[in-house]
């Protein structure tokens, strides 16, 4: 474990944040060339730097939600999952737009393990420090650039994070709020917490700094002590550019000069809160929304209708091909509706702010099935009598094969579809390429349901025998597909980072 | 003009050479088939492009699972090029496939289920290309790519296991080790099969190569930007 020594000649006391060789490429550009950095407990550092130079990408590697492809990131003074320690603002809030500001601080604080209650509590007292009280029930969405930017800030003070981690916080607050904030900095610090805190308001980031450090092209060209310059901040500003100007060679290991504060140990909510979380707010979302059920809703009774003015039930019997209809019916459907619940999780980064949290990233995927199951039951309990009356055909007097169909082949949906759009909410024109994903991966499932329901609906039914395999494969396909993801969500949660 | 390297000559000479013998034995030493005739013979290119996408998707597989577990992005470039050669293998099967199937059974298709498999599985692949192109930025696209080659190739038994539940009318020349073939014929295949695995090894290589002197060319770029 690194430490470093009390200047008073205390005991040694483990760093809060040690960043060593950091590099990172994004796409063409090298956004960090091998960083160095070190903070202790009880400072704080303020990071400098022309657009682009890198700092985002350095606080994001610092909250663990980006991993660098050579060196590496510690946090020796963090105990358990070091991520309970950390309290993030990033340039996007990641909240959901429709949940109030109450409901999104509640999410997040049982992200970092706290119980439902007490994350109400500190929620309560957090809204009420910022002067958002009045709006605490109000649609997040709907807040302006400022109040979105200090219920962020409040989000990440929710767990009482050892480590503050703040890009940009000062932007777009007013002067009361951007004081709060130099109060709460100092505040944290003087109780031993630690912050890195990037900025281009070099007035309030040295007013609060212990050191800072310039960083230019993905490398550190200066690390100087913030006192000199604290009320200067136009004397800085001139050797600012002085140094961006000059290109100074890369400076030397970032190393920290103060250490007041002791370790302290995190730990994240239980696997099972974090789904539970994650389920119950995708739901309220639905509740709020009413988007992926309506979609699904009324492209399956779109389906019947085309088919019935297609096909016209009076006229021949449809049963032959009912099944298959309605199957695939219901498979669209349900990718439509599905394939929303990650890719809505991007307009505020809530997907990083997830990855960010110390929560099995296999908990927040089994959380958006359980929703989404939910919501394809909700759909499949509407549609499947909708499409038996419009195409005239008759419920099977023994429905066990076609209920057994249909409940395994859900299943394998909606494991399939939620992965899927995971993988599709990354990528440009997502909505398009997730049926282009999910369709033949789900051709299995697709023949075995309609193999295993069809004989059932056309009145023959499957003897025993015929029927076994066809339901061994759907439970194969199921179980296969719910037990991968809970290796592979891992590094679809790592791309949002 | 840069000539090649005879490094980079021998291995091509070697792959075409195999090429013409395979096509010796494919046209000249096998026998005619009894039933078919001579339009059989598109068998040893149909048959030794599907076995060689196999092996270039297990490639892509493993090389996935280690690129997934950390042991650099180099298991990344050979996913991607081995992604690559086998899409083309699987297109090669699927229309000489279509090719026979016109002339054995006067369809240009069928949903035949080795066939119908066969073609889940080009959309499969076409999808881990589509992922490739569409994600934005390269840690996305090495992380999605990667887990899709993972999703997609634990999918190819239980897709061979769906339709072989169903009746098909393919031709079973091969169960299990039993190969019901007149010894040329077995020669011959077996003789093809090997030159197509060279030609895909040695594709490979070379696809590998030209993507290491692209990123070099961008490294070089890079230096230049500060």
């Amino acid at each position: 474990m690194s430490t470093v020594r009390l200047e008073t000649g205390g005991e040694p006391r483990p760093l809060a944040l040690q960043v060593a060789g950091a590099r990172v490429r994004l796409g063409k550009t090298l956004a960090l060339a091998g960083v160095d950095l070190e903070v202790a407990p009880g400072e704080v550092v303020a990071l400098f730097g022309p657009n682009g130079a890198g700092k985002s990408t350095l606080l994001r590697v610092a909250a663990g939600v980006l991993r660098p492809q050579a060196g590496g990131v510690r946090w020796p003074a963090a105990g358990g999952d070091p991520r309970a320690a950390i309290g993030y603002v990033g340039h996007r809030t990641f909240f959901s737009d429709a949940l109030s500001a109450r409901e999104n601080l509640v999410f997040f604080g049982r992200l970092y393990g706290m119980a439902r209650q007490a994350a109400a509590a500190r929620a309560e007292a957090l809204l009420r420090e910022e002067g958002l009280i009045l709006f605490a029930d109000d649609p997040a969405g709907g807040f302006s650039r400022g109040m979105q930017q200090r219920l962020a800030i409040c989000r990440a003070l929710m767990h009482e994070p050892d480590l503050l981690l703040l890009d940009e916080p000062w932007s777009g607050l007013d002067a009361e709020a951007g004081d709060r904030l130099s109060a709460r900095v100092l505040a944290r610090r003087a109780a031993g917490g630690a912050a890195l805190v990037s900025s281009h308001d070099f007035e309030a980031a040295l007013a609060v700094a212990d050191r800072y450090v310039l960083l230019a092209g993905g490398r550190v060209r200066e690390v100087g002590a913030a006192s000199p310059f604290r009320g200067r901040g136009q004397a800085f500003e001139e050797r600012y550019r002085d140094m961006v100007r000059a290109r100074r060679p890369v400076a030397a290991m970032v190393r920290p000069n103060v250490v007041t504060a002791a370790a302290r140990t995190g730990g994240g909510p239980s696997w099972g809160a974090t789904c539970l979380a994650v389920a119950g707010r995708d739901l309220l979302l639905e509740l709020r929304g009413r988007e992926n059920l309506a979609a699904m809703g009324v492209f399956g009774l779109l389906v019947a209708t085309m088919f019935g003015f297609a096909f016209d039930p009076l006229g021949q019997d449809l049963r032959p091909v009912f099944t298959g209809v309605l199957l695939i019916a219901l498979l669209f459907a349900g990718l439509l509706g599905m394939g929303r619940s990650f890719a809505r999780e991007l307009g505020n980064d809530a997907l990083a702010g997830m990855a960010a949290a110390p929560c099995a990233p296999s908990a927040i995927f089994y959380g958006k099935c359980l929703a989404n199951a939910a919501f394809l039951a909700v759909a499949e309990a509407v549609l499947v009598p909708i499409f038996f009356m419009l195409l005239l055909v008759h419920f099977p007097a023994h429905p066990g094969a076609f209920l057994l169909a249909l409940g395994l082949g859900s299943i394998g949906l909606v494991a399939v579809a939620s992965l899927t759009g995971a993988i599709a909410a990354h990528t440009r024109a997502g909505e398009v390429l997730q049926p282009l994903l999910a369709l033949p991966l789900l051709s299995p499932l697709l023949v075995a349901s309609v193999r295993l329901a069809g004989g059932a609906v056309a009145g023959s039914g499957l003897a025993a025998g015929a029927a076994t395999p066809w339901a061994g494969l759907l439970i194969a396909f199921d179980l296969v597909y719910l037990a991968l993801p809970a290796f592979l969500f891992d590094f679809v949660l790592e791309v949002s980072g | 003009m840069t000539l090649l390297r005879w490094s980079e000559r021998v291995p091509g000479a070697v792959v075409y050479g195999a090429l013409l013998v395979g096509l010796f034995f494919a046209f000249v030493y096998a026998p005619p088939e009894a039933y078919m005739g001579q339009v059989y013979r598109i068998m040893y290119f149909h048959i030794s492009a599907a076995w060689t996408c196999l092996v270039a998707y297990t490639v892509v597989f493993v090389a996935s699972l280690a690129y997934l577990l950390g042991k650099g992005d180099h298991w990344d470039l050979l996913a991607r090029c081995a992604g690559e050669i086998g899409l083309f293998f699987t297109s090669i099967t699927l229309i000489s496939g279509s090719i026979w199937g016109r002339a054995v059974w006067l369809v240009w298709w069928t949903w035949e289920p080795l066939l119908t498999a066969t073609l889940i599985l080009w959309l499969l692949y076409a999808g881990y290309l589509l992922i490739r192109s569409a994600a934005q930025g390269d840690p996305a696209r090495m992380r999605l790519s990667a887990v899709w080659a993972v999703l997609s190739y634990v999918d190819v038994p239980i897709i061979v296991l769906s339709v072989s539940m169903m009746q098909g009318l393919h031709p079973h020349t091969i169960e299990g080790f039993n190969i019901n073939m007149d010894p040329r014929m077995t020669l011959s295949l077996f003789i093809n099969y090997a030159a197509f695995l060279l030609l895909a090894l040695y594709l490979l290589g070379r696809r590998v190569q030209l993507e290491k002197t692209a990123e070099a060319v961008a490294r070089l770029k890079e230096r230049f930007r500060f």
